[in-house]
């Protein structure tokens, strides 16, 4: 059997994937790679939802902005040659093929027809209505956001686990021959909350590909959907040789986006990747993708009424309206965002909370940046419109004191990138202490555990009373919000001294460093504000 | 075939054992080098310097390590400051100890610690990584859970079980080296203190039990065999995390007592701006109450060397 030889698109996709992967892993090393948050970048839709939502272009996104303009010259191949989301489903499909065979049911869509496809543009424009009035929501379904939160918080883990536990197997192996490096050898153990959702909903994605290859593609991205809307009429694009074709009708089935009408001869170009599969199976070699000067027969690519999708579009106005009545927003007097939306402890560096909503793309960068794996993707916690996003978890593991590869990773600048001298004067929050619950407070015991690891000398002992042991006490402008203490709190379930966004200091732009001054923070870094105090753990009356 | 009985096997067996036992009884135990050598040994100079000679005074590494034995050494390298800090080991203590061990035939060397601060940082910024170019040794901070194994101390009286490094539990030779510090709650961070960095679960010492039994009942379960305590620099306020006040005594104690090795180093020192002696830091006092070691350090045999 002859091997068939790959088609280029293929070897780009395999290339693609390669890229994509090890971009993604280098966020672990934050600052090795130059654009680890590369494909988020190009991705159309975080692009072009987020500069609509937040009225600016942020500067990272530049490139995917541009990327808009490609559909103009090669229609989507940025969605048939690049997308990891896309090769992952190619993936899965071709896995799948020889198990499913004769029972694909190839689409609900007659080749070449438009039946289902509005169904793209529809969230587009909902997404869109919403932006308009500044809720982000394109976040949803942003096709590398997607497959960046299944990498992250469902593959990774388990992969680690497996590749621990496999390594645990082996360890009586290295003990026999004595190789200690390889019997201590572990790999990062990260664990992530909505893993399960996450894990479900693009499982169901993958899971459309029985239904269709490139289901997504052809019904859901809203990511295509922009392409799409640029590529009725590409400069390279399908044409066919009439005097050649014989009307066999092979392309038409073989096509993967049923992109092929029911002439062989008429391309839906919007919905065609430029994959090549045609040209490459084509009996007659009657297909080419070329140069193509002569404007091709145009079929409109709505083919609902214009109405129809008005309504889309005022629905999502509507919607995003409807996020700023809910109480998730705030009170009556801070519908606009402006004031106190209540929200978890941000990572350091993010932006005024409205914004930070808006900006933010869900896309896990910053969580799996984070070393310590405080940093943690919430669920309804703080309302629908936060789904998805970062946020500081001290009762599990502090923010590292001397790391700021959060903001480093963030494709958006809903986390400002920080230098490690400002990100000290970066008050995410203050600890309080649960006096009925701390041993010290409530039991009288010895336990100064949150002043031992408190890297900025927040917390001091002190004498109260008549009591035997000293108690904790915060200064709450020299705590940055840390959570060391919190993390190391020997009081288990609900920790005793608890990190709440209490006082937190959010920053559109300017220095950390200013803003502290200007509200009388003395952040520090060990600073040693102990003096006089008396040693304790001595016994003087002997 | 006749049958034994349990008597006639009990019998037999008690015999057996008492004939064997007769050389043993016969002649006189072999004299040890450790007659000859001191108890304590007061090194004064750099911190790789230093470390060789307070060994070398101890009775030198063969002492302690023979051909083909595993080493695990245990400094402290828990928080991510640099050595300047005085809040860890310096990295020239332990590499003299893995090398003075590697020199005696140890087959592997293990440092450890259950860090508290993040595993790459620590390892990074306590300069500790350098040990690892001594041949056939591994730094490595160890917390996850797996590479601990359940005990019991039939000694303790407040900790009665706990899980502690493996490395720790398997080694032929097991040495401390913990830095000279303060501490907010102990008193003092020095051997002893220092073990609850091989055990997994410490909130506990905080959270049920007196930190101070807690830590003497530890001790009694993991004992090194030497101990190596780095005072070349000396936190003497605002420890175990720092940053407080540095003194540099230049001093590395050595000792097979890790209460006497203990006590000689708060006498050492000035803690808070003021002398403390050893009979005043709780966990030593209560050690040596119960015959973990001596706290009368002054009356041993001593040494002290410069370099």
């Amino acid at each position: 059997m002859k091997f068939p030889a790959p088609r280029a698109q293929r070897i780009v996709q395999a290339i693609s994937a390669v890229c994509y992967l090890l971009l993604l892993l280098s966020v672990l090393n934050i600052g090795t790679v130059f654009y680890p948050d590369f494909y988020l970048r190009i991705d159309p839709i975080i692009a072009a939802g987020t500069s609509i939502a937040t009225r600016s272009i942020p500067p990272r996104l530049i490139i995917g902005l541009a990327l808009i303009l490609l559909p103009f010259f090669l229609g989507r191949v940025f969605c048939g040659w690049i997308c990891p989301m896309g090769i992952a489903i190619d993936t899965v499909d071709w896995i799948t093929k020889k198990h499913f065979k004769g029972n694909r049911i190839n689409g609900f869509d007659n080749p070449g027809t438009k039946k289902w496809r509005w169904v793209k543009y529809a969230f587009l424009l909902f997404c869109t209505g919403s932006a308009i009035v500044g809720i982000n929501l394109y976040f949803y379904l942003a096709p590398i956001s997607l497959i960046n939160r299944f990498f992250v918080s469902v593959l990774y883990p388990i992969t680690s686990l497996i590749t621990n536990t496999l390594l645990e197997l082996i360890r009586p192996l290295a003990s026999l021959l004595n190789i200690q490096s390889l019997y201590y050898l572990s790999v990062k153990q990260h664990v992530f909350a909505t893993n399960f959702f996450v894990a479900f909903f693009v499982s169901g994605i993958f899971t459309l590909a029985l239904i269709s290859p490139r289901f997504w593609c052809r019904y859901l991205c809203p990511s295509g959907a922009v392409l799409a809307l640029f590529s009725s009429a590409p400069v390279i694009r399908r044409t066919v040789y009439h005097e050649k074709c014989t009307r066999c009708g092979i392309c038409q089935k073989r096509c993967p986006m049923k992109a092929i009408a029911e002439d062989p001869a008429t391309t839906l170009h919007e919905e065609c990747l430029s994959c090549l599969k045609c040209s490459k199976i084509c009996p007659e070699h009657a297909i080419r993708f070329a140069f193509t000067p002569s404007k091709p027969r145009i079929t409109p690519i709505f083919k609902q009424e214009r109405r129809n999708f008005f309504g889309w579009g005022v629905g999502g106005i509507l919607s995003g309206l409807l996020f700023y009545t809910n109480p998730s927003r705030g009170t009556s007097k801070d519908v606009n965002g402006k004031g106190g939306l209540s929200h978890p402890v941000r990572p350091p560096g993010s932006i005024p909370e409205g914004d930070f909503l808006k900006k933010c793309a869900r896309c896990y960068e910053c969580i799996f940046a984070c070393p310590t794996n405080t940093l943690q993707p919430i669920w309804f916690e703080a309302g629908l419109e936060a789904i998805w996003t970062p946020k500081v978890t001290s009762s599990f593991a502090p923010c590292d004191k001397d790391c700021a590869a959060c903001g480093q990773a963030c494709p958006t600048g809903a986390i400002r990138p920080l230098s490690l001298a400002d990100k000290i004067y970066c008050k995410i929050g203050t600890a309080r202490i649960y006096k009925n619950r701390c041993l010290a407070w409530e039991h009288d015991r010895k336990c100064l555990v949150c002043d031992e690891v408190c890297p900025y000398d927040a917390v001091t002992f002190i004498a109260v009373g008549n009591r035997k042991n000293r108690v904790p006490r915060v200064d709450a402008r020299k705590c940055s919000g840390c959570g060391y203490c919190e993390s190391h709190c020997p009081v288990n379930g609900k920790k005793a001294i608890v990190v709440e966004v209490f006082g937190e200091v959010r920053l559109a732009h300017g220095s950390y460093r200013q803003a502290a001054k200007s509200r009388k923070l003395e952040l520090k870094l060990g600073g040693t504000s102990k003096e006089g105090k008396l040693p304790p753990g001595f016994d003087f009356s002997n | 075939m006749k049958n034994i009985t349990r008597r006639d096997f009990l019998v037999s067996g008690a015999l057996g054992a008492s004939i064997m036992m007769f050389p043993a009884l016969g002649f006189p135990a072999k004299v040890p080098v450790v007659d000859t050598c001191p108890d304590l040994v007061f090194a004064h100079g750099d911190p790789g310097a230093a470390t060789i000679a307070a060994i070398n005074a101890i009775g030198g590494m063969k002492r302690f390590v023979k051909q083909g034995q595993k080493v695990c050494i245990k400094p402290n390298f828990s928080f991510a400051n640099p050595p300047e800090a005085a809040t860890t080991t310096h990295p020239e203590v332990v590499k003299a100890i893995a090398e003075e061990a590697k020199k005696a035939g140890a087959k592997q060397i293990t440092i450890v610690d259950n860090v508290l601060h993040r595993e790459e940082a620590c390892l990074e910024k306590t300069g500790i990584k350098v040990c690892e170019m001594v041949p056939d040794t591994l730094v490595k901070p160890l917390t996850s859970s797996r590479f601990f194994r359940h005990v019991t101390i039939p000694e303790g009286k407040q900790l009665k079980e706990t899980r502690i490094l493996e490395p720790v539990l398997d080694a032929d030779v097991f040495i401390a080296a913990p830095v000279a510090k303060s501490h907010s709650a102990a008193g003092v961070s020095l051997s002893m203190k220092g073990m609850m960095g091989v055990i997994k679960n410490r909130m506990v010492f905080h959270a049920i039990y007196d930190l101070h039994t807690a830590i003497v009942d530890l001790a009694f379960r993991v004992k090194p065999d030497l101990v190596i305590i780095d005072a070349t620099r000396l936190l003497s306020d605002h420890g175990p995390g720092g940053p407080g006040k540095v003194l540099h005594p230049k001093i590395v104690i050595a000792s097979t007592d890790m209460v006497a090795a203990d006590a000689a180093t708060v006498s050492l020192g000035e803690w808070y701006g003021r002398k403390v002696k050893p009979q005043q830091v709780k966990h030593i006092a209560e050690a040596a109450k119960r015959g973990l070691g001596r706290i009368d350090w002054e009356n041993l045999k001593i040494r002290k060397v410069k370099v």
